[in-house]
């Protein structure tokens, strides 16, 4: 039994984990998590953002390995693409782990909203998936000289692979009712770290898939893959930066508490992400230790791991800052909220939710990341049975 | 027609009694409060809140805006929430797929979700204790109350919609002691809910974010947000 | 309230789909065919109009919505023909389901198992037929040991229901029980009214503060204890009222008041009497008021400080007839010379002297000096100037002689001053209560539309004579013996030496408690515990709707209903109506209406005793209850004449007033002795006058007492007093080191008393916790956060709660609201700390609920202290 068939039993096990995980939040309710509705969206959503922001990133990587002039991302185009359907599968199943009425969702296709960005999304992941299953059938079936066809699917990949983020970022971007998202530099923020994360997901798949000892043989492929995390990495830093300025110093009361926030009782959170972007950054750019298995791997394994952090901090500043926050002679109160839980002796209403992910939360997200391993334990299973025989 | 509300600041002693009768009324479950009432800058309800010096005790009751730009509606990805002809922006308990998205859209934070059977919270009042209007209401086909809503989908304040099909106002306006509460047409410029934004300093909540709210406060001496 | 526009109607379509989701989800329910059975379980809804009653002085009329004989939901009637009072209610009235059909609600007899301890909840389920037995039984025994006044009983409050509460009573006279008085024992007896006017107690009805131009409210939350007559006060500042406010504390009434003055703890009388000498100083008084309806111008000798007999005076005709329990007094006229005090009659001659000295004759030959009181209260102001009333009160000496200006200024009349009920609630509440009353007489607005002093506590007025439902005369050979008295001051405390009120020989030995839930609220419950726990008390019989903390220290529980549940007729002292509680639905489980449980009881006790309660009706309380009604309706005299049940079934009715010279027909409290001379007091139902004209026996309104106990106090006249110096410093000096904080236990808005402590909605407003208030500074001192759990604690019992600094709270207090069950407050009970002094002057008399021993809840110390959470 090769790797691949192990990784895929893995993925079919955690799979199945996340199944009983998700008929047991059906039969409970969303209570099974620390969301409440004072904090209505966390481990899934953050999950689904992030599963999006690998698939997107895949289908970047694999629309630059033919649009880009000079080839050396080819060797990772499969590779990119299996990413991208994996990421995409995964990102469907962690949405739907939210919903509470998952069993109604035709009922977008029957009366949809098209106002409305979710629907929006769920359209945008529709097409994402079409063109993702495209472009990995055709890196699996088609012969080597089917460059024509491969190209043609990374033109129509290229825009899909963009759209998709900025869908996605609009998604909060199109909600003044947090001060966070509603700007043209979270959309731009959103893109690139998406890319970045999307990126360097391939680039570890890519160390796995090739091993230690093709890191020389695949020294330009990887140096490229390098140089587009590292650009959207700092690209990243300096629009977030850009981002906090015009919260610093403000006079709305929300936006005042969202500092306070964010270099308060998140700043833990956030000093992380910026160290391992930082890190990510000195080691991919660093030729020496971007040529080593170990220090890349690790480097994208920080990037993975601030990816996700990312998209918690996209959530939890926003939801404990209140848009209703009075200022009561220089005192900022926000409203409190009704959470919708009641447990005995303490209160019905908070203005402020401390959000851990529950057990139930992590098991379930069993169900897309199976998933995931699971398409990833077949596509490579496939890619490696073709040979690395590819354009 | 743009059924709306007035409440009347320099009136409202907070009581809670709308609060609480909006709770009992639409069979709200624990942890569940469509309608709220705190003092403004207080920890705790009724203590003293010291501004600049000055102590005070303002009490502000939020409930859904009823907005006209109603940011919730935009969002729903199956158009379960929607407004009705009098202007009353409801969810359809049938339509909802409870992904939450008019809870995170709602600036008013007045939005609530079944996390848990809601009947099975309402338990642990009485064996078989079922409080609040029985009867369902649909209009055209959507299922805008019922009693025991199912898990996993949104709420919110309706207007007391089971009252006002009947003419009846709802309970919060009807239970409020300080008769602070005012409840009535918008487009009519000779009801009293138009007259009263007229004859009164007035102000909406979160006016900056163009939600164009049908809830307006009145005051002359409690301070406007 | 309708809404301006009748929305489009879709009736059928609706019933039909609402009885389709209501059949979804009631389910099983079907009494016919299964094609019918969505129509049979949602039958047709009907709504039903009672009163609710929990004491709270509201007694506000609901709508009940019911369908299958359940309650759906309840509204505010707001069917009052006086539109000033819609809608009468409140959070507690709108959840009262809660309650009703709760997990504490009680639904069986139960009696204790045999051995169990005291302080658990050891019950077994029995039939009534054994319950009643053994109650019964055990009552004839301890009656037989011990004599029928060691069993005791109290009714938590018999104002709040005429005919069943009432049939306590009735019960208690048919066999010579010992009444803890509800009213002193709740510490709500103001005894300032009795000393002053010569009754239980009085106010304006609350649609009378419209009336008012100037109301100075001192100490009274109106805003936080009267929820549906509070908004009365902020009608009557849209009209142009002025609201005064005094409260060392910043509560929701402070908020609301046009000013408010934090004065120190229990430093109104200060307050009170620098106003008084304002006012006389600068002779803004209505003299001819003070001289035809006060006693300032009767004179006091000056060897003994007691009124001046007339019959001591020589020479001196007394030229009418003095009824025992008065007494005729002396005035002097210039032109007439000494003149003998008719007590019945307000006419004397208007040159009167109120200032001034005389030397009078006595009957023995000697000479004596006498005052009129009038001129002892001059003197005894005196040294209340502005800046004396500052040091005492705290009151910025600029405001106290401008505001002693407004309220006595013409265009500030009619002047109303409210007394709260936590404020009177000090060891020396009475004089503040005293001196307080002063403002209101001198300025002559007693008795006018709109004027007057009212007290704010409880509702405990029986507004009808009650006598031929309370009081059984006798019936074929058998003669009741009619009840006696004994306060629960004396149960807590022990019998004391210069008690006048009756002690059982033998001590209490059995209790009865109907609605009342003492062992968490009444003081020394600890020690009322552990009277039951070693069998001082050998029987505790309980009847109530729900457990409470006091079922698990009783022996006997007995289910009663609730007010959705019976025909009840009740009233308060706060407006108007007349109203009957009317049965929503059936009584829950096995209980029944109080009526039955005592007609049961009382044929056990003796079979005679049964004919007393309409035994005709056996099985239909509801019956029996119409025809008590109706007994009532035609004993009410002038105030129910016309009244009828039918109309009572309909909604509220006005009780007739006798207040002609009032513009809309309000009772204008006092009118008759104010507008017809009649004498004081007024009668105090449901006591016959002769006993509470013995309080006034010059007939007028009293400030000066030559009672002993008065006189050996100084407290003839009102005066300031400092709190605790009598109380708790006496009995422990060090406690001014060692219990630094005043402990006041105010009302919640999430209870009426500790109704409603177990109903989850106000767990839930309240986060679930116990509150203690402190000031920041004092919180600061000893390290305590907002948040922290702490012990707050004396010598005599502690209680736990969350603390929360509330900056309007004044230093040197904490603050703790009553009503908690204990087991919400780490199973003790906040009443542990709280002592019941007995003031000497209460028990001058004893007539009662109206001349006794009332409770200080707030004459307490105590300190604070972090601890582990329990």
């Amino acid at each position: 039994m090769n790797n691949y068939r192990r990784i895929l039993l893995c993925g079919l096990a955690a799979f199945a984990i996340g199944v009983m995980a998700w008929v047991y939040q059906g039969m409970v309710g969303l209570n099974v998590t620390n969301l409440s509705n004072s904090f209505p969206w966390g481990n899934y959503v953050a999950s689904f953002e992030f599963f999006i922001g690998v698939a997107a990133g895949g289908l970047l990587v694999f629309s630059l390995a033919y649009v880009l002039k000079g080839n050396e991302l080819r060797p990772l185009a499969p590779i990119a693409a299996a990413t991208a359907l994996a990421g995409g599968v995964a990102a469907v199943l962690a949405i739907l782990s939210d919903m509470g009425m998952a069993s109604r969702l035709y009922r977008v296709l029957i009366t949809p909203n098209l106002m409305s960005p979710m629907l929006w999304e769920m359209m945008m992941v529709a097409i994402f998936l079409v063109v993702a299953v495209l472009a990995v059938f055709f890196q699996l079936t088609k012969k080597e000289n089917s460059e024509a066809l491969h190209k043609k699917v990374a033109y129509v990949a290229l825009p899909v692979s963009l759209t998709m983020p900025l869908i996605a970022a609009l998604l909060f971007a199109t909600q003044p009712s947090h001060d966070w998202w509603s700007s043209v530099m979270f959309v731009v923020d959103s893109m690139v770290a998406t890319f970045a994360l999307g990126g360097s997901v391939v680039f570890l798949f890519s160390l796995l898939y090739f091993g230690k000892k093709n890191m020389q043989e695949n020294e330009k492929a990887y140096t490229r893959i390098g140089r587009i995390v590292i650009i959207c990495l700092v690209a990243h830093l300096f629009v977030t930066l850009l981002e906090l300025l015009p919260f610093i110093g403000s006079q709305v009361p929300a936006n005042q508490q969202l500092i306070s926030l964010l270099f308060g009782k998140y700043g833990g959170l956030f000093v992380l992400e910026f160290i391992v972007s930082i890190g990510a950054i000195a080691i991919y750019g660093t030729k020496k230790y971007a040529g080593q298995f170990w220090f890349s791997f690790g480097a994208g394994i920080a990037v993975v791991l601030g990816g996700f952090v990312h998209r918690l901090l996209v959530l939890a500043p926003a939801f404990n800052t209140y848009g209703l926050t009075l200022d009561v002679g220089g005192n900022l109160w926000p409203y409190p909220i009704a959470t919708g839980t009641f447990t005995e002796g303490s209160s019905s209403f908070e203005t402020f939710w401390s959000y851990v992910p529950s057990f139930t939360e992590w098991v379930l997200m069993l169900l897309p990341v199976g998933a995931a391993l699971v398409l990833i334990g077949i596509l490579f299973n496939k890619i490696h049975e073709k040979g690395n025989k590819v354009l | 027609m743009r059924y709306g509300m007035v409440i009347d600041l320099d009136r409202c002693i907070g009581c809670q009694t709308c609060m609480v009768s909006c709770h009992m009324h639409n069979s709200q479950p624990p942890g569940t409060w469509w309608n709220r009432v705190f003092t403004q800058g207080a920890p705790t309800h009724q203590t003293a809140v010291d501004r600049k010096g000055e102590l005070r005790m303002d009490y502000l009751p939020v409930s859904c805006q009823m907005c006209d730009n109603p940011s919730c509606q935009k969002v729903c990805p199956t158009g379960a929430t929607y407004t009705n002809s009098h202007g009353v922006v409801l969810v359809d308990y049938d339509r909802c797929i409870g992904c939450r998205y008019c809870i995170v859209a709602c600036p008013y934070n007045v939005r609530q979700f079944n996390w848990k059977d809601p009947k099975k919270l309402k338990s642990i009042l009485g064996d078989g204790y079922e409080y609040g209007y029985p009867d369902d209401v649909v209009e055209g086909r959507r299922l805008i109350y019922t009693r025991h809503r199912p898990t996993g989908v949104v709420e919110k304040c309706t207007f007391c919609v089971q009252y006002t099909q009947e003419g009846e106002d709802p309970a919060c306006v009807q239970s409020c002691t300080g008769r602070a509460r005012f409840f009535g047409d918008f487009d009519n410029p000779d009801s009293k809910v138009s007259k009263l934004i007229q004859e009164k300093p007035m102000y909406r909540l979160l006016e900056a974010q163009n939600t164009q709210p049908k809830v307006y406060y009145v005051s002359v001496k409690k301070t406007a947000v | 309230m309708k809404s301006d526009e009748k929305s489009l109607s879709r009736r059928t379509f609706l019933k039909a789909c609402g009885a389709a989701g209501v059949a979804a989800a009631v389910g099983g329910v079907s009494l016919s065919a299964p094609a019918d059975k969505a129509v049979a379980a949602s039958g047709p809804m009907k709504s039903v109009r009672t009163v609710c009653a929990p004491n709270c002085t509201g007694c506000c009329g609901m709508k009940a919505q019911v369908r299958d004989n359940a309650i759906q939901t309840i509204l505010p009637a707001a069917d009052y023909p006086e539109t000033e009072h819609n809608p009468r209610g409140c959070a507690k009235g709108a959840s009262m389901t809660n309650l009703i059909y709760g997990p504490d609600r009680l639904k069986n007899p139960m009696l204790r198992v045999a051995g169990s301890k005291m302080g658990q909840f050891k019950f077994e389920e029995v039939s009534w037929k054994d319950a009643l037995d053994h109650a019964a039984g055990e009552l004839r025994r301890i009656m037989d040991t011990y004599g029928p006044d060691s069993v005791g009983y109290f009714v938590q409050v018999a104002g709040t229901g005429y005919v069943h509460k009432g049939a306590l009573v009735r019960l208690a006279n048919l066999n010579g029980w010992s009444v803890q008085g509800g009213y002193d024992m709740n510490g709500d007896l103001p005894m300032h009214a009795p000393m002053t006017f010569g009754v239980q107690s009085e106010e304006l009805e609350s649609y009378q503060w419209l009336d008012s131009k100037y109301i100075m409210i001192f100490g009274s939350n109106v805003y936080s204890t009267r929820t549906p007559d509070a908004p009365m006060l902020k009608l009557a500042q849209e009209k142009g009222t002025k609201v005064i406010y005094f409260d060392p504390n910043f509560c929701a009434t402070s908020a609301e008041a046009d000013e408010w003055y934090p004065i120190k703890l229990s430093s109104d009388a200060a307050v009170a009497l620098g106003m008084v000498k304002v006012l006389l100083d600068e002779k803004r008084y209505n003299e001819d008021y003070i001289k035809t309806f006060t006693d300032l111008p009767i004179l006091v000798r000056k060897d003994t400080q007691t009124r001046l007999k007339a019959s001591d005076v020589d020479g001196l005709k007394i030229p009418f007839d003095v009824p025992e329990y008065r007494e005729a007094y002396v005035v002097y006229s210039p032109s007439q010379g000494f003149i003998a005090v008719n007590p019945e009659s307000l006419h004397l001659p208007d040159d009167i002297l109120l200032e001034g000295s005389c030397s009078v004759r006595l009957t023995d030959g000697s000479w004596i000096d006498a005052k009129p009181a009038f001129q002892l209260l001059k003197e005894s102001v005196e040294k209340y100037n502005p800046d004396k009333v500052e040091e005492l009160s705290g009151m910025p000496a600029n405001d106290l002689t401008r505001l002693a200006r407004e309220l006595s200024a013409p265009e500030n009349q009619p002047f109303h001053l409210i007394y709260g009920a936590s404020n009177y609630q000090w060891y020396h509440g009475d004089l503040k209560g005293r001196a307080l009353a002063l403002l209101p007489v001198l300025t002559g607005n007693l008795g006018y539309q709109g004027g007057g002093f009212s007290t704010l506590a409880g509702q405990y007025k029986v507004r009808l004579p009650l006598a031929s439902w309370w009081v059984p005369q006798e019936m074929d050979g058998f003669k009741p013996p009619g009840q006696k008295s004994c306060p629960f001051a004396y149960i807590a405390n022990g019998p004391t030496e210069t008690m006048t009120a009756p002690y059982p020989k033998k001590g209490i030995k059995a209790w009865i408690m109907l609605c009342g839930n003492p062992f968490d609220q009444h003081n020394l419950n600890n020690k009322l515990r552990e009277k039951v726990e070693k069998n001082e008390i050998e029987l505790v019989i309980n009847l109530d709707f729900q457990k409470t903390t006091s079922s698990n220290y009783s022996h006997v529980l007995l289910p009663g209903v609730s007010w959705y549940e019976k025909t009840e007729l009740t009233a308060t002292p706060l407006h108007p109506y007349l109203q009957l509680m009317q049965p929503a639905i059936d009584p829950i489980g096995e209980c029944k209406p109080e009526l039955w449980i005592f007609r049961e009881l009382a044929k056990r006790l003796d079979r005679r005793q049964e004919k007393y309660f309409y035994p005709e009706y056996a099985e239909e309380p509801e019956k029996a209850v119409a025809e008590i009604i109706k007994l009532i309706l035609k004993n009410g005299g002038a105030i129910t004449e016309g009244i009828t049940l039918e109309q009572l079934r309909e909604g509220p009715v006005k009780m007739k007033n006798t207040s002609k010279n009032s513009v809309d027909g309000k009772k204008i409290p006092f009118y008759e002795q104010i507008h017809e001379r009649k004498p004081f007091p007024p009668q105090s139902f449901p006591e016959p006058i002769a006993r509470t004209a013995q309080f006034l026996k010059s007939g007028r309104i009293q400030f000066y007492r030559d009672e002993r106990p008065f006189i050996q106090l100084n407290e003839q006249l009102p005066i300031h007093k400092e709190p605790f110096e009598d109380t708790e410093y006496k009995i422990k000096p060090a406690a001014r080191r060692e219990f630094p904080y005043a402990y006041i236990t105010t009302n919640s808005i999430h209870r009426i008393h500790s109704t409603h402590s177990n109903n989850l909605v106000f767990r839930e407003l309240q986060d679930d916790r116990a509150k203690v208030k402190m000031n920041p500074q004092d919180a600061k001192e000893k390290r305590i956060k907002d948040g922290d759990y702490v012990k707050v604690f004396n010598d005599r019992g502690e209680v736990y709660g969350d603390v929360v600094l509330d900056p309007g709270i004044q230093a040197g207090s904490i603050i703790f609201e009553q009503g908690w069950w204990s087991r919400y407050t780490g199973g003790s009970s906040y009443n542990s700390l709280i002592y019941p002094f007995i003031n000497p002057t209460h028990e001058v008399y004893h007539v009662p609920q109206m001349w006794s021993p009332n409770t200080s809840w707030n004459e307490c110390l105590c300190d604070v202290r972090k601890v582990a959470r329990k």
